[in-house]
């Protein structure tokens, strides 16, 4: 295991944040983090990257104990929202940074030629005499990135570096990021609010909510059988239930009037508007007795407003599987006690 | 250490001797009476110029450079600002010269007395010219960070100037401008420099008394010297800790209305 | 408001400055180089750098213009020594008292320094420390101190965290951020600190007199007699070289600022 965090808590005045979070991460993997506002994803980080200190608890990578060192000794680098590009510094004086005035200095002609090499990488080596504030969001976003890899940090730490990006962009320089970071080998854990991107970024996903990981695993899990009520809410698209959930890929959409079959149950619900995507009708509706919205693919044609049945087999009733422990990681360690 | 050689008793005078005489003293008197003067009006002036010109500059010179002219006055030390306000309003100064080339005036004497005149209207001016690029630099950065957004509410809803001022501008300007206004008050009252150059020798403002006192041959007047300094102090944290307070509840007040809001 | 009309404007505001803050000095500056331009001429007629002459004849003025800057360079150097960890303190940490430290530290500006002085005059006597130059620096430290703590802090107050933490999580060490990330984000604050202390010190004239006993001989302390005496082209002279002082230590300090700036630069 590349990284491994033991039981990590911490608090502020008694107040806690979180508690006993456990996570392994191997090399070369990248761990998308979702949680609401507030949750402590953020802390979680800077606890990581030595910004702030845990309460208890104990991080290694690769084996060595990182728990008490300082920021700086770290072999972690932190991206936060903003680029924080040192703005009396040029494109390549930003990236070369770390190699300067970090532990392992390396020579100047070194330096200089890393810096334009990593430039290049992220296709910015034409700006390299430029200033940050002569760069777009985008651009400036992307040297951030350089100037931490240039460190080849053990992992990188990415807290919500695309939400200051406008949309179309965020969408286009986050695949970017994805494949950039694929290719390099580099192992990364990444914060985000949206659930889309935490699906296409993440080989892993971390749901975080009331300051414990709810569940972590591959997003088509994490999405189809969500561990409990709190991540189905969170992070699925299909109907909560008490005890029970349904994914959405079970659920059809038909009149009111049609007969029922034998193992099918359905709910009253009612359509809200309908949406046109990759060629699709997709409805909105309203389930009365949960007072939950959910989207159904449907090829049949319904009105707004239109009284419907949405429509389920009783087998993909699933439960959220509780006593399934939440990280593969603790598994594996009761297994072998 | 001041306040413990005024208390000192000589003999069997009084414990309060020394403030006892200063009061009773109308030098002392006329000096605290034109020292407060000097004071209030100049600070009053500087900032309300200082705010019209942070207002203008903030407004027009986003990020221009230019409106480092507005800062030159600092530069200059204070008695040389003295003799620049010399050089310009005493009777044989510039403006007296233009007056009579217009053909105004006949005789050097017929300029209105402004600079060595007992209401001390050349040092007034002077800390004026001094003091505004200091309101200026404590108000622009206020100014920067202002949401003007509000502004733009309150003119939507069709407040006035006045309105869009005092709802929007005043509720932040406030607590710094006290602060500054208090800054400068108790410098001006407590400040040698100015007023022994372009001062009278009755009236004196307080600092060239107690200067004057300190330094008297035979040492006799020091302890009242240091008697006045003492009440100067005083007189200066009462009223900054009144200002101050006061300030701060007022900031607080704000604070929580707009929480509530 | 038209782009036309906001340019006339800020022309116009142009022009008030100039008027009111940079003219005089003009005036002043026409005057210490011109002869003979009395009542009722508004104009010079002749030029002559007899006023200049006569300034730097003064045997005195060598020797105070020497004392003038050293105290004023050791006043300024000493404010950043003990304003800088002040104001970092005040900004960044939360502490019990801090309120009342921060009071203490705004008093020398609340009570007029000329108190103070004749406060600490006989304490200073019994040190040894007046009559001599080391002594009026301290004493020029009591009007400075404040202002440049307070300008240093709202400095730092502007600083986000965020910039610190960049570097440490880069790998640098936190004196090489402080020297090669707040230092250059700081400029602003550090050049408005530097000019402001350095103008005060080189405006006092009462507690270097107090102080100093007429044995440390500062500008000031020629320029007071000198005011007195009726050769106005002489006391224009004088007057100028206060006011350029300042503005060569400006200049002197923007290149200090700017070969610093170059040398952390380096990628
Ligand atoms: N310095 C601090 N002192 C006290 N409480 C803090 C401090 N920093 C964070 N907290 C609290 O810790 C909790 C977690 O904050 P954190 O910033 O980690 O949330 P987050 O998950 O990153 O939220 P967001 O998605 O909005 O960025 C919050 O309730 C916050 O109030
Ligand atoms: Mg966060």
């Amino acid at each position: 295991m590349l990284i491994k965090v033991e039981k990590l808590t911490k608090s502020y005045a008694g107040q806690t944040v979180f508690s006993d979070l456990n996570l392994e991460m191997t090399k070369g993997e990248i761990m998308s983090l979702v949680g609401p506002s507030g949750c402590g994803k953020t802390t979680f980080l800077r606890c990581i990257a030595g910004l702030s200190f845990s309460t208890s608890g104990s991080i290694y990578v690769n084996d060595v104990n990182i728990t008490n060192s300082k920021a700086d000794e770290r072999p972690v680098v932190l991206m936060f929202q903003q680029p924080l590009l040192f703005p009396h510094l040029t494109i390549l004086e930003n990236v070369t940074y770390g190699l300067k005035y970090g532990k392992n200095k390396s020579k100047k002609q070194e330096r200089i030629e890393r810096g334009l090499a990593i430039l290049e990488k992220v296709e910015l080596a034409a700006l390299s005499g430029r200033y940050p504030n002569q760069l777009s969001g985008g651009q400036q976003q992307r040297v951030a990135l350089a100037r931490a890899l240039i460190l080849n940090p053990d992992l990188l730490l990415l807290d919500e570096p695309f939400s200051s990006l406008d949309p179309s962009l965020r969408s286009s320089i986050r695949s970017w990021v994805r494949d950039f970071l694929k290719k390099e080998g580099v192992t990364a854990l990444f914060v985000t609010h949206d659930r889309e991107e935490a699906m296409m970024m993440g080989d892993r996903i971390a749901v975080m909510k009331e300051g414990i990981f709810q569940q972590i695993g591959s997003p088509k899990d994490v999405y189809q059988q969500p561990k409990s009520p709190q991540v189905a809410e969170m992070f699925s698209e299909g109907l909560v239930m008490e005890g029970f959930f349904l994914s959405p890929d079970h659920l059809t959409l038909r009149p009111k009037t049609s007969l029922k079959a034998a193992d099918t149950e359905a709910f009253d619900a009612t359509v809200e508007y309908k949406i046109l995507k990759y060629g699709h009708t997709f409805y909105h509706v309203y389930v009365h007795a949960l007072e939950q919205r959910v989207v159904v693919l449907s090829n049949h044609e319904f009105l707004d407003g239109e009284q419907v049945e949405l429509c389920y087999k009783r087998i993909s009733l699933q439960t959220y599987n509780k006593n399934h422990p939440v990280d593969e990681g603790k598994s594996s360690k009761k297994l072998s006690r | 250490m001041a306040a413990s050689d005024s208390f000192a008793t000589e003999g069997n005078q009084p414990f309060f001797h020394f403030y006892l005489e200063l009061w009773r003293n109308d030098t002392f008197l006329s000096a605290l009476r034109v020292s407060v003067w000097v004071a209030f009006i100049s600070t009053t002036m500087a900032l309300i110029i200082g705010l019209f010109l942070t207002r203008a500059m903030f407004r027009l010179f986003k990020r221009d450079d230019w409106k480092f002219i507005a800062w030159f006055p600092m530069l200059i030390p204070h008695f040389v600002a003295a003799y620049i306000c010399f050089l310009l309003f005493a009777p044989s100064g510039w403006f007296s010269s233009v007056v009579f080339q217009i053909g105004w005036l006949e005789t050097m004497s017929q300029f209105p007395v402004f600079v060595n005149d007992p209401m001390y209207l050349g040092v007034i001016l002077t800390y004026v010219w001094k003091e505004i690029p200091f309101v200026i630099l404590m108000l622009l950065p206020v100014y920067q960070e202002m949401d003007l957004r509000y502004e733009d509410v309150s003119k939507t809803l069709g407040g006035n100037r006045w309105t869009v001022f005092k709802t929007v501008e005043l509720p932040w300007i406030w607590p710094i401008s006290l602060e500054v206004f208090l800054i400068l008050f108790v410098f001006v009252l407590g400040a040698f420099e100015v007023p022994a150059l372009l001062g009278v020798t009755f009236p004196k403002m307080i600092p060239v008394l107690a200067y004057d006192w300190f330094y008297q041959a035979g040492w006799v007047n020091r302890p009242l010297a240091q008697a006045m300094m003492v009440i100067l102090s005083l007189l200066a944290i009462v009223a900054a800790a009144l200002i101050l307070t006061f300030s701060q509840r007022w900031r607080y007040k704000w604070a929580s209305r707009r929480d509530d809001s | 408001m038209t782009r036309k009309r906001k340019l006339w404007m800020r022309l116009t505001m142009l022009s008030l400055f100039m008027l009111i803050f940079v003219a005089p000095v003009i005036l002043m500056f026409l005057k210490s180089v011109s002869f003979g331009w009395s009542w009722p001429d508004w104009r010079p007629t002749q030029f002559d750098l007899r006023g200049w002459r006569v300034v730097f004849g003064d045997p005195r003025i060598f020797s105070s213009l020497w004392n003038t800057i050293l105290i004023a360079g050791v006043v300024v150097m000493l404010n950043f020594i003990i304003a800088t960890p002040a104001a970092y303190a005040l900004s960044r940490f939360h502490f019990r008292g801090k309120a009342i430290i921060e009071s203490l530290l705004m008093l020398p500006i609340l009570i007029p320094v000329l108190a103070i002085a004749m406060g600490l005059h006989l304490t200073m006597i019994r040190l040894g420390l007046t009559d001599q130059v080391l002594g009026v620096i301290f004493i020029h430290l009591l009007p400075t101190l404040p202002y440049a703590i307070r300008v240093l802090k709202s400095g730092f107050d502007r600083l986000k965290n965020e910039w610190e933490e960049q570097g440490a999580v880069l790998g640098a060490n936190s004196q090489t951020v402080f020297w090669t990330v707040m230092v250059p984000l700081m400029t602003p604050s550090i050049r408005s600190t530097a000019v402001l202390v350095f103008v005060i010190s080189l405006s006092q004239y009462v507690l270097t007199a107090i102080i100093g006993g007429g044995t440390v001989s500062t500008l000031p302390m020629i320029y007071y007699p000198f005011f007195t005496s009726a050769d106005e082209a002489v006391i224009a002279s004088f007057s100028v070289l206060f006011a350029l002082l300042p503005i060569m230590f400006l200049i002197l300090f923007e290149i200090t600022l700017r070969v610093y700036l170059r040398v952390i630069k380096r990628p």
